[in-house]
């Protein structure tokens, strides 16, 4: 049986405080979320209510010039130098002075992500815990963002789909794991747009994913669709090919290619596919294949209610599908969150870590808050969940 | 279950044809009826023999274009495949009766049956779940053999199922009151025909994972089981059909490692 | 008050300690020669924004910087040192892989088989 109050609070308080450090990609976030004590979180499968209040949620995002992606050492560098001003950004917006003595424990990421910034994360992470004597918890970054959206929405038992920029997988919850139905055999979602964001040369502020969505919006030709590969297999998918055919097609817009005739018209040599087609198409294509893989873990499952969690999860387009999808299925209903929980963030990594916190899981040898680049959902044994 | 989608196969098969619902897939509709579509009335006086009725609606998330192109293409191409398939020697699928491509119909000979004590109609997995209580019991060690060998001959044929589930294989009792069962696939509604070893070691992986996600805390076993089954069709051709099968299990793991090993950022 | 140091060891270099020169301006600034965007990105029309704050100077005497301020720029000069140690003890052993190629000398490598080779990747 699950009980979640089974370690009491820093100085006999009738609530719990964590600190959340996410920085395994780009976004360096930090979070703090309060945990009040409930008697209903004694039994039962309810870690889906913890009635949490997120009392700081700030985010920072290494930002590249058009064309460009983030490397590790920039990206290492931009979490090093703004981590302490923020930490102290996140303290004052929670009201609080004395860091030793309000917060139960420091969550931080151990991974999946890129080996530099989850690094200079990881070392934030061990300092503040010496330097303040408080307990550390390493999270799952991908844990994170379910458990996140669970809170928020108060979906019970949802099919999740989680979408970002390193991944894309449907997960069900069976058996204390979070378990991975399907996912990409290739590159991420998230991945796919950048990249194609990065061959148009558009802004990668406030993200290449957001600009790609609205440039879709502005598409003058919708009934026209661009054929793009449809390869979804079973409930995986994969995009590589996708992604390479459009780019090929952008490329040759670009360089004004007339021989390609799905571009130019034969004859009068006029264009006749706009770069926002290209994005419009591109993005129907793709989501209309996650939509597809969702639904067919649902059916496997038997579920009717989806959570979106990650970056890709703001995409107004795909919410939009998908509850079309829940809907026709079983009158179902799909969860999601705004881009202040769906992109990374320390708030996810607090409420993650404090829920392990709760059941007793924490850092016991700095050695164990080695960070890992390669760290799958299904290896987490999640302990504050009924079987 | 959306009536709606109902209402517009019954409307499409006119209320001559009565039509039960049994599942809501994730691509398809599937009914039964007793009527056969094209023979006497009177040939099925009894009513006994049941038809499976497997519609693909139209799906309102995806753009129209998108959609007509893949609902005709599944219909077809399902309808081709079984064609195919049904005259292959040793290997079970249901026999097709008819197909509609343009309304996205296809009917099917009835395969299964409801599991004793109410545990579901008899596809791999209820039955696994049925067995939970002595899961390694000989009749689940037959049954998985047989699993595994009908995708070997699905695969030596150069042919792949492109979703293969434990809910994509209906265990037929071989007869009424006797425990055995001959599994049948069913669901090619993403098959092919291919020669490639990655869509055959593709295909292996998402049924092992399908295995693992859905029973868990057996699933070692009746992976080994399965691809026990599918390694003796292959050593049955002799050199070749080793040489082949050396490949294929090597790809396997290959797609495997990559599934497992990639570095997941953000 | 003391300043930080830093000692490596390796087969090789039974010990080498990094220690802080107050007199060397290397170790009176934030900004480390090492410890900037890389040239890649500012080639691509970078804006730095992420600059690490200057050092902050005593309320009470503006010549002297705070505590804390003078550990970071100390620790700013010895990351220099360790980073540029580390830059010309990856270039050894890299020139000696390339070194292995030519088969007279193949024989003598095999010899000293067994030196540690540095993976960028596990720099961090």
């Amino acid at each position: 049986m699950v009980d979640l109050n089974t370690i009491s609070p820093k100085n006999g308080r009738n609530y719990y405080i964590a600190l959340g450090l996410e920085g395994s990609a780009n976004k360096l976030g930090i979070g703090i979320v309060k945990h009040p004590i409930k008697s209903q979180l004694s039994s039962g499968d309810n870690s889906h209510q913890c009635d949490a209040q997120i009392l700081s949620n700030i985010r920072d995002t290494y930002i590249t010039p058009p064309g460009e992606g983030f490397l590790p050492r920039d990206t290492a560098r931009h979490h090093r130098n703004w981590c302490v001003r923020l930490i102290k950004k996140a303290l004052k917006e929670a009201g609080f002075n004395d860091p030793s003595n309000d917060i139960d424990v420091i969550c931080f990421t151990k991974g999946p992500g890129m080996g530099a910034p989850l690094h200079s994360v990881a070392i934030i992470a061990r300092t503040c815990s010496l330097l303040w004597d408080i307990p550390l918890v390493g999270v799952n970054h991908c844990i994170g963002h379910i458990e996140m959206g669970r809170e928020i929405t108060k979906a019970e038992n949802p099919v999740v789909l989680y979408v970002s920029g390193g991944n894309t997988q449907v997960i069900a919850y069976s058996e204390n794991r979070y378990r991975i139905f399907g996912e990409t055999l290739d590159v991420a979602i998230g991945n796919c747009l950048d990249r194609f964001a990065r061959t148009l040369k558009i802004p990668n502020h406030p993200s290449p994913g957001y600009n790609i969505e609205q440039l879709a919006l502005k598409c003058q030709n919708k009934d026209k669709l661009i054929e793009l590969p449809y390869t979804v297999k079973g409930m995986d998918l994969s995009m590589s090919g996708i992604l390479a055919y459009i780019d090929s097609l952008a490329k040759d817009l670009f360089r004004g290619n007339k021989q390609n005739k799905l571009l130019f018209d034969k004859k009068t040599g006029k264009q006749k596919v706009t770069i926002e087609d290209l994005c419009y198409s591109l993005q129907e294509n793709l989501f209309a294949m996650l939509i597809e893989i969702t639904e067919r873990a649902m059916a496997h499952v038997n579920s009717s209610t989806v959570l979106i969690v990650g970056g890709v999860g703001c995409n107004v387009r795909l919410q939009e599908m998908m509850a079309v999808m829940c809907h026709d299925r079983a009158n179902g209903k799909v969860f999601a969150t705004d881009d202040r929980f769906c992109i990374d963030n320390g708030a996810m990594i607090a409420q993650a870590g404090l829920l392990q916190f709760r059941m007793g899981d924490i850092v016991k040898d700095l050695k164990e808050t080695i960070v890992t680049q390669k760290f799958r959902t299904d290896e987490v044994f999640v302990s504050w969940r009924e079987k | 279950m959306s009536q709606e989608i109902i209402d517009i196969v019954q409307n499409y098969l006119t209320p001559n044809i009565p039509i039960t619902l049994v599942s809501q897939g994730a691509e398809a509709v599937v009914f039964t009826t007793h009527v056969h579509p094209y023979l006497p009335q009177d040939s099925n006086k009894t009513g006994e023999t049941k038809y499976i009725i497997k519609y693909r609606p139209h799906k309102k998330y995806r753009h129209p274009v998108i959609d007509q192109q893949l609902t005709k293409k599944r219909t077809l191409g399902e309808s081709r495949l079984l064609a195919k398939l049904y005259q292959i020697d040793g290997l079970k699928v249901p026999k097709l009766i008819a197909c509609d491509q343009y309304n996205g119909c296809i009917w099917l000979e009835f395969l299964g049956s409801q599991l004793p004590d109410n545990n579901g109609f008899s596809n791999l997995k209820h039955f696994l779940w049925w067995n939970k209580a002595d899961p390694y019991n000989n009749v689940v060690k037959e049954s998985l053999l047989k699993v595994g060998q009908q995708i070997g001959i699905l695969h030596w044929n150069d042919y792949v199922h492109g979703d293969l589930t434990s809910s994509n294989i209906v265990m037929v009792q071989d007869k009424l009151g006797v425990n055995v069962w001959n599994p049948h696939l069913i669901d090619f509604g993403l098959g092919g025909v291919s020669n490639m070893v990655e869509d055959k070691g593709v295909d292996l992986y998402v049924l092992e994972r399908a295995i693992i996600s859905t029973h868990s805390a057996f699933s070692d076993q009746y992976v080994e089981w399965i691809m026990q089954g599918f390694s003796q069709v292959y050593e049955q051709h002799g050199a070749t059909g080793e040489k082949k099968l050396k490949e294929l299990l090597k790809r396997f793991h290959e797609v495997r490692m990559r599934g497992r090993k990639r570095t997941m950022i953000g | 008050m003391s300043s930080p140091y830093a000692v490596y060891s390796s087969p090789q270099i039974p010990q080498k300690t990094f220690e802080v020169d107050p007199q060397n301006p290397r170790y009176q600034t934030t900004n480390g020669k090492t410890t900037g965007p890389s040239d890649y990105v500012l080639n691509a029309g970078q804006i730095d924004r992420d600059k690490p704050s200057d050092p902050k100077m005593d309320p009470s005497n503006s010549e002297v910087p705070t505590y804390l301020s003078k550990l970071r720029m100390e620790l700013t000069g010895v990351q220099d040192d360790i980073n540029e140690f580390l830059t010309k003890q990856m270039e050894v052993a890299k020139n000696k892989r390339v070194k292995v190629d030519t088969p007279k000398q193949k024989a003598k490598e095999l010899n000293e088989f067994g030196e540690e080779e540095i993976e960028e990747d596990e720099a961090y």
